[in-house]
């Protein structure tokens, strides 16, 4: 699972907690001082926001690609937002299925990394019906409120 | 008791916090606000920046009212648990956030599952209005269940 924090993590969250299955998942996100060792009891590897400094995509990416060369997930799931370009790009490059959920809070008009990896998604889920008109392959599943 | 809730957006929201607070002063009424990153600190509302997860289900669970900012997080805390919402989107004009939170109220209210708020003058109206306001339900997402069933492919 991959995240930025506020609603994007409160997204994760509620998709994860909804699982009946068991499976081995961990977090990908940005250190926030509420977020202590990590998301919940969620193993959780910690890479830069680099929304707040362009050039620190770059960094973003190095730490990508050492987290997912080590992880090797089978699927990547991302609930935005741009923190997570690199870690879906990186584990989509290294083999995994890449599944995006466009954010809740897009109810009309798409995000820009909605938009980025819409054509890298395997499976790419928004919220609201309105929004299907930017991603046509995309499936509503309804807002996780 | 009335929790008003600005969430973790790195963004100031002095546009509720200042007339809340004034609201308070003026009605005595029992209020208390999760401030969050705001350079406004309230005179008369009792106050935190922040509160544990646990606490703030806690203070949402309590109160009779909620007026929350359009964040997806907090929104989806308060309807989770059946409140009576007030809902002010922030705008990125007035620098209150990155992205508008108009849409998703706008949605909500369409689903009249809160009031909301877009023009801050008609706040007192909708503070008053919220008290006969029952919401409607809805139904959860399938988005767990879409993922699970392609999590099934993969194996």
């Amino acid at each position: 699972m991959t995240c930025s924090a506020g609603g994007h993590l409160a997204q994760a969250r509620a998709i994860v907690e909804e699982f009946r299955g068991d499976y081995d998942i961990f977090f990908v996100t940005y250190r926030l001082p509420h977020l202590g060792k990590g998301v919940g009891n969620y193993r959780t590897r910690f890479v830069t926001n680099p929304h707040v400094h362009y050039p620190l995509y770059l960094v973003n990416l190095l730490q990508s690609l050492f987290i997912m060369v080590r992880e090797r997930p089978n699927v990547i799931i991302s609930t935005g937002s741009g923190v997570t370009i690199f870690p879906c790009l990186v584990a989509k490059m290294l083999g995994a299925k890449l599944f995006f959920v466009e954010s809740g809070s897009r109810v009309v008009n798409p995000s820009r990394t909605g938009r980025l990896l819409y054509r890298f998604a395997d499976l790419f889920l928004v919220q609201w019906p309105a929004i299907l008109g930017f991603y046509p392959k995309a499936i509503n599943g309804g807002p996780l409120l | 008791m009335i929790l008003v809730i600005a969430g973790t957006n790195p963004f100031c929201f002095r546009r509720l916090l200042h007339p809340m607070d004034a609201w308070m002063k003026r009605t005595k009424a029992d209020v208390f606000a999760q401030i969050g990153n705001s350079s406004f600190e309230p005179q008369f509302m009792r106050f935190k920046r922040f509160v544990e997860r646990d606490t703030m289900l806690s203070l949402i669970d309590e109160a009779e009212i909620v007026v929350t900012h359009g964040g997806f997080g907090s929104l989806r805390d308060c309807l989770s648990a059946n409140k009576r919402i007030v809902a002010v989107p922030r705008y990125s004009c007035f620098d209150e956030c990155l992205d508008n939170q108009e849409e998703l109220v706008q949605a909500l209210e369409k689903a009249k599952r809160v009031i909301g708020v877009y023009d801050i003058s008609l706040l007192e109206d909708a503070l008053e209005g919220v008290r006969s306001f029952t919401p409607s339900g809805s139904d959860m997402s399938r988005i767990p269940m879409l993922i699970e069933e392609f999590l099934q492919r993969c194996r």
